[in-house]
């Protein structure tokens, strides 16, 4: 079997639209409510069938952790794989509603001839960070039940109020220059690694783009978004997954970052799939890295903004700056694991509980004695906030809160300090349901997360903030909607224990 | 020049290399008959030979087929940790594993005295039964269950005796995982230390458990050839050498 998309090099790819500028054109779009169609139609299949509905959701993760087979429980994370995986996912996904909506008579004659899935580009914030009337309606302007619709979110977002900017901030994702690197993190990519549903290998590390926005969107948005095992089950999920596949597009081809090695173990792992008629298929990330060309797709927009407040620290630099020497220290690095390893400096000892709260952790920091104690003072190397050996409480219960991560903040004897000015990442923890149970071999051990705060760091230092022997690390959870007072107060929080909070320099 | 540093670069990320040494060694031991190995004691009872030489071809043995496993999960620890404690941690971590293998060969070596001299179970027996007895464990949950468990390593804490302490509580939850997932192949072994085609095939066997992505689907297969194997070292099929 191979890779057999029958479109491959058709001039005048599909375009993946954004769903906001859709639905500002008008709501419930003909291509919006095609997607309801598609959807419903594949919900009427049977389980067992590979183009239904609840067969789709779990090629991404089986219900409740069950054991995988050739096709299901296969999604990829904490890997280099979950980009190009995620990629193969949502084509087949997207071939699948197009037969639907290709045989749907009601629908517009171009609409059926050229529909391809839209994104979510939730970053602009403001309306663009809320859901879209149509995923939140519970009713079709028919009047039928809406497919789109699920019930099973967070109470803010089926409200339409905007996702915390925190949650959808895209600077720090965008910023790493190479696309992997073994931990402490795992580069924007991942780390390299062999197959890893979750955590088989224990190289694993998400890259940047994995944690914010990925799995902070799944989380904020909440419910059934917030587990593997049901994420796909939410009709939003495969347009939050459509941006993330785009902003690797931007990353590439806006910043023009290079991609792995095609002829590594990264271009030539082959993950199998079905296509729309129910064919057994299959691809490589190798198979799939021109997305007009071999999947005929292109996106609306794959342009970066500049960077926000927060993301000024995020070390985004402006394409054409991108040789310069502000990043030249991890440029030449090559992307594999030939690099001077990063060495851990200080850590907390004992482990860290996160029950919905502000938590504060200081912990020493030691001179480093490794490669990089020669090179701090020609070079300073790069820093790495590192939150590792993360577990639910109560085994088994998805994440419901994300935090925002502060190093170093100001207490109240600063008010006119920006506390945004210390802010060095947002805290997902996404996938924490599939943490602690051995049932299966595609659940288990930690999660893993990662900061790059090299510029962070480098900025305090300079505003005399910065003390070489310890550092104080804040947890602050995002804000949920005007309602959140009063949500908090009815909502029992899943407790989650950091096993280690670090500091590596390279 | 550039060979070299290269090479200082790819310790750096391998602080593991020392035991990969040990482990070679262990196998050149194995291997080679005039190194005084198994080889050239074949065919010789192990209960025959002194305490001393007896512990130290476990160990060996151990070393050899427990070891291969192992080498990531050390890594993992001392990447994970300070510059200066690198080659404690991968040390400490592998010896404290090493140990409880130690501890589990004595229980097995005790256990396999008692059956013989004390039960009267005829000694060509023992090897065929543990097979038999690793192949239907190769099927059990519980089996697969330890294997994942293995994989579990918590961060270590930075510096000082919490560090230690917990590298050895980490090496003693590994290896006890690892003893629940092994024993009745290793328990097999400590009773045929002089079978080298065995201890070649269940090394690949339970290395690759450890290492592969989805290990349960090795069951079936490793039940098969634990079962095969079983079948061939009964009395009268292959004849002693
Ligand atoms: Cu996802």
């Amino acid at each position: 079997m191979s890779e057999t998309s029958g479109n491959g090099g058709r001039r005048g790819a599909r375009v993946r639209r954004d769903i906001w500028s859709l639905e500002e054109e008008q709501p419930w779009h003909p291509i919006t409510r095609a997607y309801a169609l598609g959807v419903r139609e594949m919900q009427s299949r049977a389980d067992s069938d590979p183009t239904s509905w609840t067969y789709q959701a779990q090629i991404h993760g089986m219900p409740d952790g069950g054991q995988p087979d050739d096709f299901r429980g296969q999604c990829q994370h904490q890997t280099w794989f979950f980009l190009s995986w995620h990629r193969l996912y949502l084509h087949w996904f997207e071939r699948v509603v197009q037969a639907c909506v290709e045989a749907n008579s009601s629908i517009d004659y171009e609409v059926r001839a050229g529909w391809a899935l839209p994104y979510w580009n939730y970053s602009p914030g403001g309306t663009r960070a809320t859901l879209p009337a149509a995923f939140r309606d519970a009713a079709m302007p028919d009047g039928s039940p809406n497919p789109l619709f699920v019930a099973d979110r967070n109470d803010f977002v089926n409200d339409g109020e905007e996702l915390d900017p925190r949650a959808v901030l895209i600077d720090r994702a965008l910023a790493p220059t190479v696309f992997s690197r073994p931990r402490p993190d795992g580069g924007f990519g991942g780390a390299e690694t062999g197959w890893n549903h979750f955590n088989q290998d224990v190289r694993r590390m998400p890259g940047s783009l994995e944690q914010t926005p990925h799995g902070s969107v799944h989380v904020e948005v909440g419910g059934l978004m917030a587990g593997f095992g049901t994420a796909g089950l939410d009709p939003v999920f495969w347009l939050h997954h459509a941006n993330i596949d785009r902003l690797w597009e931007s990353w590439r081809l806006e910043l023009g970052r290079p991609d792995p090695d095609v002829v590594s173990a990264w271009g030539t792992t082959r993950f199998r799939f079905h296509d729309e008629k129910g064919n057994q298929t299959s691809g490589t990330a190798a198979d799939v890295l021109d997305t007009a060309a071999d999947l005929d797709y292109t996106y609306e927009d794959i342009i970066v903004p500049a960077p926000t407040r927060r993301g000024r620290r995020g070390r985004v630099q402006p394409p054409s700056a991108s040789e310069d020497s502000a990043t030249g220290r991890s440029e030449g690095m090559p992307p594999g694991n030939d690099g001077p390893p990063a060495e851990l400096v200080g850590a907390t000892e004992d482990a860290v509980e996160l029950s919905g709260g502000t938590q504060d952790v200081s912990f020493r920091i030691d001179r480093p004695r490794g490669p990089a104690a020669d090179q701090r003072d020609a070079a300073p190397g790069r820093v790495i906030l590192t939150v590792e050996g993360i577990e639910g409480v109560e085994p088994g219960r998805s994440a419901d809160v994300t935090y925002a991560v502060y190093l170093n903040p100001p207490g109240d004897e600063d008010p006119d300090a920006d506390p945004e000015q210390f802010f060095a990442g947002t805290l997902d923890f996404f996938g924490l349901e599939e943490v602690g149970s051995l049932g299966s071999d595609t659940t288990g051990h930690d999660l893993r997360r990662s900061f790059d705060v090299t510029d962070l760091v480098e900025a305090l230092r300079e505003e005399g903030r910065w003390d070489p022997g310890s550092v104080t690390v804040s947890f602050r959870p995002l804000r949920r909607g005007r309602r959140r007072a009063a949500d908090d107060a009815q909502r029992e929080v899943t407790a989650v224990r950091v096993g280690r909070v670090g500091l590596f320099v390279e | 020049m550039i060979g070299a540093a290269a090479f200082r670069r790819r310790l750096w990320r391998h602080p593991e290399a020392t035991a990969a040494g040990v482990v070679v060694l262990a196998w050149m031991w194995l291997l080679v008959p005039t190194a005084g190995g198994a080889g050239s004691a074949h065919g010789s009872e192990h209960h025959a030979m002194p305490v001393l030489p007896s512990t130290a071809g476990w160990l060996v043995m151990v070393a050899a087929m427990m070891l291969p496993g192992a080498l990531p999960a050390a890594r993992e620890l001392a990447l994970g940790g300070p510059w200066s404690r690198r080659q404690r941690t991968t040390v400490l971590f592998l010896c404290v594993y090493v140990g409880v293998w130690a501890a589990f060969g004595a229980v097995a070596h005790a256990a396999a005295w008692l059956a013989e001299r004390g039960l009267g179970i005829d000694a060509a027996f023992v090897l065929p039964g543990l097979l038999a007895a690793a192949a239907l464990w190769q099927l059990s949950p519980w089996k697969w269950r330890a294997v994942r468990a293995c994989h579990r390593l918590r961060p270590l804490p930075p510096r000082g005796v919490r560090a230690d302490a917990a590298c050895a509580g980490a090496a003693l939850r590994y290896g006890r995982w690892c003893v629940a997932s092994c024993w009745p192949v290793m328990a097999a072994m400590a009773t045929a230390s002089t079978n080298l085609w065995l201890m070649v095939m269940l090394t690949v066997l339970v290395t690759a458990e450890k290492l592969a992505a989805q290990a349960s689907r090795l069951a079936g297969p490793g039940a098969a050839v634990v079962a095969g194997a079983a079948v061939v070292v009964l009395p009268g099929w292959m004849a002693p050498g």
